[in-house]
């Protein structure tokens, strides 16, 4: 009466069913296709001469070291750097102080808070050629009304076309930051302010002893992405100068992007990617560990 | 309506090197109401697990009905469960959380609704089909759980620590309630629990468990007074045996601590059978078995000891008195008319003839 | 159990008492609005005032137009080819919304809940986890290479990278939100006869209603206003997006900022009015896909 089936005496876990693999694979097969590959074929790339097309050999490291000796390139570097750390501290800083503002004891608040988030729904290519308008008709036709000399320029036409660039981009880059640090500020518990305001604490020593601290994790998410956003910056340079004057504005991803695809650089700009990744991961998990150190420290 | 036999079922999870569950053995009857009982930890809800087919069973035969059904997915085994979360579908009103089983397996609409309104029937859910789990209060949410359960009209239903979120009251009331449906549905029911009144009260048979193993099978009755070991004599019954350390010794067992009391003749004569006259064993007594009448006092003269309560407990009908003779402490159930106040200097008389006698290194009861 | 509660849950819990609220700080007020009036709606105003007016109106750009040109939005809408770019991209948005909600919260599900019992889908969880710090602009060269060689590039193609690329991100947001409901759901859906698309579909996906909204909220933004990817995979000008269109047109526009501007305020509209409607969940969606 009694079917016994030979097992294997210590089978562990639970199978896991077919069907729940269909639920994966299929689809990483496709992410494997059309990210992992291209990023493989992109590093083997960088160690060739291939121009896009036709035959190609191995240069070893030859479009790396290229890249330290082309002015163009470090200027990218070098500019983008320059940038993300600005539009990085300018953008956290301001968003901190809109939010603290918003957070206050202030009267149509969620009214405000839509307002101050309303750039994170528009597009950087369009608000790019807003601001290029305002840049380059409008405030300099204000700037001869008003005879002022720093105005009556097109700031994207002088060595300074990348404060332009940083105002637009703080204008937008602001919503989203101020939102995060806005839900940091209203995750802290007012008793918390109460109990402080008992031991006779100002206003100072309020933000940066209790509200900063207990806000550190939105910190650290702001901080994140915020760098490695703009260190992509691509959009707004694109809608506002093109990389111009000059090449005094072309950011790592302008550059990629003019060389590889329109100049004859695609094993060039490949390597370029290559270290584009990889100063991108390096700056990414620094961050990380430092900030999640420090606030592991402060909790 | 199914037998059920579980042999030498054996567990061990991935990543945790002991066997959580080791040689299972157990014949359950048709209609029966099992409770596995034990301390946290001990392997019960691994056992309804391996049993439901959610957990695969490392070793040995789970047997259905005469056919071995390891390697049945849970769908097939036409087994129903309840959870200790009770595990409702929050996006589904109780109607529907009670009629999931039975739409996946295609019955018609009315049919379902006939079972659905003859299980909220019974279990007094009938104005609360349209709601939605979340607005319903934790005795309701059960009920909800159990009535999953009984409209699948399966063979077997499985029940984790059923009852372990509710209140107090609340509790009892379901227990009856759970009982009763029991009776009326006569399918086998496996109940797990750590609340050995629980166990008491409900099973026919209680599996009682401890570190992977089955320490007893058998009637509440049998548990409660011919307990095979220390673990399950302990665990059975609140509150808990008096154990303590003793030997044996000119028909007298004493722990040189206070304790004295002299063994009865007939089980005097197995202890010395089994050669324990001059050697340690643990005594064991109920608390319940430990008197403070006058009767009582003058029937068991060479089993009374004077002893002081501490600490005076008053239930009702009874009364506890946390006690100590010498620096032994133990604690006795009298009746409440009996009650002593803390400090107090009482006679007590222990009830000897039915005291447990346990092997110092096995355990067991010695017998 | 039932903590899964609605998408109203992710923004942050009022302040507690209205008592706290009483005395209005009117000078914060004053403040964070002139500040929101001209900073932020500034620029806003000057974008639909030159998109009302005529050259002729533009001495003074900041004015209120004294004549309202209409006609600037009819000769932008056809220059742009404004209906092709947005049925586009709308076809790009809603196709892309709803196949990565299904597909990507099906894989995130198998992820998370088997990554711990499993190795390989441990490792596939890691994969993804990883694959977020690869930014596209590292893969764009090969991939254009790749894209034209299976003649993805056109709308549809890029649909199809959308959905696939968006994983890594709705992995991490989806894996956050499974871990939190019971396996207890499952096994008793499975107690009851369920098969394992049965489970996910009937009992796992109605839970992550929260995390679709994010999810969805995200990746229309995503694709909406997304310019590099369409500009290196589009090339045919029927098969361009609104984002790309403008750019490209920037050169016909030149110096008719009136009609640029009407083209920007047409390209701007349909997620302004969607923000309007829908603010309170967009912003919720976006807060709850960065903060835990
Ligand atoms: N998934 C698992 N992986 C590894 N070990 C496990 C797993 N589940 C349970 N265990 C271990 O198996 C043993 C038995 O667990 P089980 O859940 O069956 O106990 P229990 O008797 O139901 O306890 P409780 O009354 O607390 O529910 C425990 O020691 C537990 O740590
Ligand atoms: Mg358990």
């Amino acid at each position: 009466m009694q079917e016994t089936i030979k097992r294997k005496p210590k089978r562990k876990g639970k199978k896991i069913p077919f069907a729940y693999y269909m639920m994966v694979v299929p689809i990483g097969i496709l992410f494997f296709i059309f990210h992992t590959i291209p990023f493989l074929r992109g590093v083997f790339y960088s160690f060739t001469d291939w121009s896009g097309y036709g035959t190609w050999k191995f240069v070893g490291l030859k479009n790396y070291l290229y890249m330290f000796g082309n002015s163009n390139i470090t200027h990218a570097y070098w500019f983008t750097f320059k940038f993300a750390l600005f539009a990085t501290i300018l953008v956290n800083a301001i968003a901190l102080a809109i939010a603290v503002g918003l957070n206050g004891k202030i009267k149509y608040q969620n009214f405000l808070k839509a307002i101050y988030f309303l750039p994170y729904m528009l597009g950087s290519l369009i608000v790019g050629f807003v601001f290029k308008f305002i840049f380059g008709n409008l405030l300099p036709s204000l700037g001869q009304t008003l005879h002022w000399g720093f105005m009556s320029s097109n700031i994207l036409g002088t060595t300074h076309a990348w404060i332009g660039i940083l105002i637009m981009t703080i204008w937008q880059g602001l919503a989203f930051n101020t939102l995060i640090y806005l839900a940091g500020l209203q995750s802290v518990d007012p008793e918390i302010y109460e109990a402080a305001a008992l031991d006779g604490v100002n206003p100072w020593q309020k933000f940066m002893r209790l509200t900063f601290p207990l806000i550190a994790p939105f910190f650290t998410i702001n901080l994140v992405l915020s760098v490695k956003g703009y260190l992509m910056v691509f959009d707004q340079i694109m809608a506002m100068t093109n990389g111009g004057p000059g090449n005094s504005t072309t950011s790592i991803s302008v550059e990629i992007y003019t060389q590889g695809f329109q100049g004859s650089q695609f094993a060039i700009q490949s390597a370029n990617a290559v270290v584009l990744f990889i100063v991108v991961l390096t700056i990414s998990l620094i961050q990380l560990r430092v900030l999640n150190k420090r606030e592991e420290r402060l909790g | 309506m199914v037998e059920i036999n579980l042999k030498h079922i054996y567990k061990e999870y991935d990543g945790n090197d002991n066997y959580s569950v080791s040689d299972f053995n157990l014949d359950i009857k048709d209609k029966e109401f099992i409770v596995f009982v034990g301390p946290s930890g001990c392997g019960k809800s691994t056992t309804l697990r391996m049993i439901a087919g959610l957990e695969d069973i490392s070793k040995g035969d789970l047997v259905m009905d005469g056919k071995v059904i390891n390697d049945l997915a849970p769908k097939d085994r036409d087994i129903a469960m309840v959870f200790q979360n009770y595990a409702l579908y929050p996006n589904m009103t109780v109607f529907d959380n009670m009629g999931f089983g039975l739409s996946i397996k295609k019955m018609p609409k009315d049919e379902i609704k006939k079972r659905v309104d003859n299980a909220a029937e019974i279990l007094g859910l009938t104005d609360f089909l349209q709601r939605k789990p979340a607005a319903l209060s934790g005795g309701q949410r059960q009920r909800v759980a159990l009535g999953r359960a009984i409209v699948r009209d399966a063979k077997l239903f499985l029940l984790d620590e059923p009852l372990s979120n509710l209140d107090a009251k609340l509790r009892v009331d379901m227990r009856t309630q759970i009982a009763q449906l029991h009776q009326r549905l006569q399918t086998n029911m496996i109940y797990v629990t750590h609340d050995q009144v629980e166990a008491m009260t409900m099973a026919d048979r209680i599996v009682i468990m401890n570190d992977g193993k089955i320490q007893q099978v058998g009637t509440p009755d049998e548990l409660y007074n011919k307990p095979t070991n220390k673990f399950v004599a302990g665990f059975m019954g609140s509150p808990s045996m008096n154990f303590f350390d003793a030997e044996l010794k000119n028909g007298r067992v004493s722990n040189g601590r206070g304790l004295d009391v002299a063994v009865p003749e007939g089980r005097l004569k197995v202890l010395r059978e089994k050669g324990y006259d001059g050697k340690k064993l643990t005594v064991g007594i109920r608390p319940e078995d430990i008197h403070t009448e006058q009767v009582a006092l003058e029937a068991m003269p060479d089993a009374v000891v004077s002893a002081k309560v501490e600490v005076s407990e008053f239930l009702g009908t009874d009364s506890m008195l946390y006690s100590r003779t010498g620096e032994t402490e133990f604690v006795a159930q009298v009746n409440a008319r009996d009650y002593h106040k803390p400090g107090e200097e009482v006679e007590m008389a222990f009830e000897m003839s039915k005291a447990h006698f346990f092997d110092d290194d096995t355990e067991l009861t010695i017998e | 159990m039932q903590a899964n509660a609605d998408l109203n849950n992710n923004t942050p819990a009022p302040r507690k008492s209205k008592k706290r609220k009483k005395k209005v700080n009117w000078t914060l007020t004053s403040v964070m609005m002139v500040l929101a009036i001209f900073a932020i709606l500034g620029p806003l105003y000057i974008t639909v005032v030159i998109a009302l007016k005529d050259p002729s109106q533009m001495t003074n750009v900041l004015s209120l137009p004294k004549q309202i040109h209409w006609e600037n939005f009819k000769n932008a809408w056809q220059m742009t080819n404004f209906p092709k770019m947005f049925l586009n991209t709308l076809f790009i948005t809603v196709v892309n919304v709803i196949f990565t909600i299904f597909t990507n919260s099906m894989a995130a599900y198998v992820i998370t809940r088997y990554r711990l019992k499993n190795k390989f889908f441990n490792m596939m969880y890691y994969y993804f986890i990883s694959a977020m710090f690869i930014p596209f602009n590292v893969i764009m060269l090969p991939l254009v290479k790749e894209v034209s060689a299976f003649h993805m590039d056109n709308i549809i193609g890029i649909t199809f990278l959308y959905i696939v690329f968006g994983l890594p991100q709705n992995i991490f947001l989806y894996s956050g939100f499974v871990k939190e409901i019971p396996t207890a759901l499952e096994e008793a859906a499975e107690m009851d006869g369920a098969k394992p698309m049965q489970i996910f579909f009937k009992v796992i996906f109605p839970l992550m209603k929260p995390m679709h909204a994010t999810v969805a909220i995200l990746s229309f933004m995503w694709t909406w206003n997304d310019f590099l990817m369409p500009l290196v995979l589009l090339s045919n000008p029927d098969q361009q997006t609104l984002q790309l269109a403008q750019y490209v047109f920037q050169g016909q526009f030149s110096t008719q900022y009136n009609l640029a501007f009407a083209s920007y305020v047409l390209v701007l509209l349909p997620v302004l009015i969607m923000y309007v409607f829908f603010q309170k969940y967009i912003i919720a969606g976006v807060t709850s896909g960065s903060v835990k």
